[in-house]
């Protein structure tokens, strides 16, 4: 029942982001229309991907270091992917691809930093050490991101920043394909590992004993969480909230098992940033709200809802 | 301000104004203009003028400048819209200098509705109000990188080439060579 | 040291000469240990903090691997066995355990058929099975719905084993397990476990501080001093006075309980201490 309330919801948000727009569309002519077919439908696609693939990716990682606040963008990622982006244009790097590929670039150089320090100590990824180091590395990039921007002349680096707030601005039927493509290997890298999660939940040590690989499940989850979340920042920039939200409200109606929570979360996901996008191109038309504060000024209410729930029960 | 000159001259602008202020009390003269609109440009002669002490010559450029601005728009027979940036889309609004370039070369800024001088649209709105020109400022002669995305290819203006490609030096901003600005526009307009 | 008659192929675990330094330690925290358990009894390890217990759990259970000396479970090195496999065999109750999340009696029991299930399949109708005959082992079926931050200490000790026999194992391995509990959930969780071995022929190995109920309970005890084994065997053998006096470097007394050795440690007058 409540899988089937989902999915309606995933496609009437769906629906939504195709019939509702900054530009007038009339029913009769949606299926003729270039702008829904050029725009509008590439657009709601790349939100429902994009919006899921962050929902997986966020009730992973909060599983992985087994804390509730961890959200896709703790990790540094959308610091390294912020200063790959702003290099790529301080350094004039021509092409349409250029910004995703060097914030992806960016990004993945993030990861890696944070995983070689995630190591420090022995083999083992310690959760508390990804944080930090991922709250460090994000802190490092963004640091050196803003002296670039003050330094250089262009106003074109300061532009860059907007996109890097979130915007599904870029969506084609090519970044539909792209990460249509992509997306799948590391979620279901994230699906195959729904039990071991639930195991993790017991701490690292009983979920060994309990038959647990815990270290290729720790390696594996961080690494798929991360190139999901890279992918997203590439196509459509920093959206927040919807990777610490969405497995919240999951787990609220599917528990935490994984192997529910984690196509729901991407559902969820999917539904959320579809919808909040429609918000984000219509509700101050002719201009658009970065998606990323739609997206916040959204989940900071439910957020707030849900600690207020957590703490009763 | 170890080169001790006689006057800087400053964009009214954020930070430049703490930078006036540390001029000011190094002893140093400063004054600050706003320059952002053709209007400003008379004025700003003058104040020139009078702190240069030339006022006959700041006089004269002063109403070359004034009646450039002041001059009525002839009627428009073709529209463009701005684009600063593309991804997320940034246009050029009302009221801002690109914007009465744009009506003084005789083409309707798509966007004039907009109130702010630069805004963020969606790509669908800029498809919808289909303005028969691109202007992007570029000092170079190749089409903007965006125009090979194929989202923008949504545009028909992008599919057909349609840009204007305008160097940042001359309309940039307002400056003495506004009015040749706007005689380059409407000659690439007319093609 | 092992009896000659216990053949290494016949016992769950086995550990022969085993020696292991932590790294950068100043010394060893085992020096040539021993100790074999078979189906169907019941070893505890005891000894003062420090001892070198835990030690020779991790090492047992192959998480470590020994230095010198070999670590055997049921016929195979205990560091080569997969971990999947190794949780159909033996089942542990750690000391300590996270709760991440809320959650309810049955589904905790449930996560111990996470060796017998596959990758994507879904539970099945036999592990459903498993886990109401565990927690029904553990005197714990009428706690099935119940959540566990509902429960008391001992009633979440019990869960714990169940948890443990879910994975339906042949060994069982409990560190400290009677540890913050009260006497009547100690008394009884000590009652569980000899049951279990009594009527599952399970074998279990269990660290323990409690020299009294060890004794009372246990087949066999294993006493440990700074990594050494000071005795092993029988309860009567192993607590004596000179040995208890020795290693826990406190004057007792020794009383016979049910043919078991009971310590009670003496009072210190305040002059002769030190």
């Amino acid at each position: 029942m409540r899988w089937t309330l989902l999915v309606i919801l995933a496609v009437l948000a769906l629906a939504l982001s195709v019939v509702l727009g900054p530009a007038a569309v009339p029913l009769g002519e949606l299926l003729r229309s270039d702008i829904v077919w050029s725009l509008r439908v590439p657009r709601a696609l790349l939100a429902f991907l994009v919006g899921g693939s962050l929902g997986v990716a966020g009730a992973g990682l909060q599983a992985l270091v087994r804390n509730p606040l961890a959200d896709p963008f703790l990790l540094g990622l959308s610091g390294g992917a912020g200063l790959g982006a702003v290099l790529a244009i301080a350094l004039h790097l021509s092409g349409p691809w250029a910004l995703p590929i060097a914030a992806f670039l960016g990004a993945l150089a993030a990861l890696g930093l944070v995983y070689r320090l995630g190591l420090i100590g022995g083999a083992s990824l310690d959760p508390r050490i990804l944080l930090l180091g991922g709250v460090a590395i994000g802190a490092f990039t963004a640091a050196i991101t803003t002296a670039i921007v003050s330094l250089a002349d262009a106003a074109e680096l300061r532009n860059a920043f907007l996109w890097l707030w979130g915007g599904l601005s870029g969506a084609s039927w090519d970044s539909v394909l792209l990460v249509a493509l992509y997306a799948p290997i590391p979620l279901v890298v994230l699906f195959a590992a729904s039990r071991p999660l639930d195991l993790l939940a017991l701490g690292e040590e009983s979920a060994g004993y309990l038959g647990a690989d815990v270290e290729r499940v720790k390696r594996r989850v961080y690494l798929a969480a991360s190139l999901l979340t890279a992918a997203a920042v590439a196509v459509s920039g920093v959206i927040g909230f919807v990777g610490l939200v969405v497995p919240h409200i999951a787990r609220l109606t599917w528990g935490h098992r994984h192997r529910s929570l984690l196509p729901a979360a991407f559902l969820g996901g999917g539904a959320l940033l579809a919808f909040a996008d429609t918000l984000a191109r219509t509700v101050v038309a002719p201009r658009e709200l970065p998606v990323g504060v739609v997206t916040a000024l959204v989940g900071v209410p439910v957020f707030a809802f849900l600690l207020k729930r957590w703490t009763i029960a | 301000m170890a080169r001790r000159p006689d006057l800087v001259v400053l964009y009214n602008a954020g930070p430049n104004v703490t930078a006036a202020k540390q001029l000011e009390r190094a002893g140093i003269q400063t004054v600050l203009i706003d320059l952002n609109r053709l209007e400003d440009l008379g004025p700003a002669a003058r104040t020139l003028g009078r702190l240069t002490g030339r006022n006959e010559q700041a006089e004269s450029l002063a109403m070359a400048l004034d009646s450039t601005a002041g001059r009525p728009p002839p009627p428009s027979t073709t529209s463009l819209a701005f684009v600063v940036w593309d991804n997320p889309p940034i246009i050029i609004g009302h009221g801002s200098y690109l914007d009465q370039l744009a009506t003084q070369a005789g083409a309707r800024n798509v966007f004039g509705d907009v109130a702010a001088p630069s805004a963020q649209v969606s790509l669908e709105t800029i498809v919808a109000r289909n303005p028969e020109w691109i202007a992007v400022l570029s000092d170079s002669a190749a089409p903007p990188a965006f125009a090979k995305r194929r989202e923008w290819r949504a545009v028909r203006a992008v599919r057909e080439g349609h840009f204007l490609l305008l160097p940042g030096s001359l309309f940039g901003r307002p400056g003495l060579r506004s009015g040749e600005a706007i005689q380059q526009l409407r000659a690439r307009l007319a093609r | 040291m092992n009896d000659v008659r216990r053949a290494p192929e016949s016992m769950m675990l086995w550990l022969e000469g085993v020696s292991y330094r932590y790294p950068g330690a100043a010394r060893d925290a085992l020096t040539n240990v021993s100790l074999s358990v078979g189906l169907g009894e019941f070893h505890a390890v005891l000894g003062p903090n420090g001892s070198g217990k835990t030690t020779l759990v991790r090492i047992a259970l192959g998480a470590v691997q020994p230095l010198v000396g070999r670590a055997d479970i049921d016929g195979r090195s205990a560091s080569r066995w997969p971990r999947q496999d190794l949780a159909r065999l033996v089942g542990v109750v750690p000391q300590r355990e996270d709760n991440l999340f809320p959650q309810r009696v049955r589904e905790t029991v449930l996560l111990g058929r996470y060796p017998h299930l596959s990758l994507w399949g879904r539970e099945r109708a036999e592990d459903h099975d498993a886990v109401d005959r565990a927690l029904a082992a553990c005197d714990a079926l009428h706690l099935a719905d119940r959540w566990l931050w509902t429960l008391s200490g001992g009633e979440y000790q019990r869960v714990r084993v169940a948890r443990a026999l879910a994975q339906e194992p042949k060994l069982l391995v409990l560190d400290e397990p009677g540890m913050s509990l009260d006497l009547k959930h100690e008394m009884g969780l000590f009652e569980l476990v000899l049951g279990l071995v009594k009527t599952q022929g399970l074998g279990v190995l269990m660290i323990t501080h409690d020299l009294n109920l060890a004794a009372r309970f246990a087949d066999s005890l294993l006493l440990l001093s700074e990594g050494r084994t000071v005795a092993s065997g029988a309860p009567a053998d192993v607590l004596t006075q000179e040995t208890v006096q020795a290693v826990f470097s406190w004057p007792v007394m020794m009383q016979t309980i049910d043919g078991r050795p009971q310590m009670v440690p003496l009072r210190q007058p305040k002059e002769s201490r030190g």
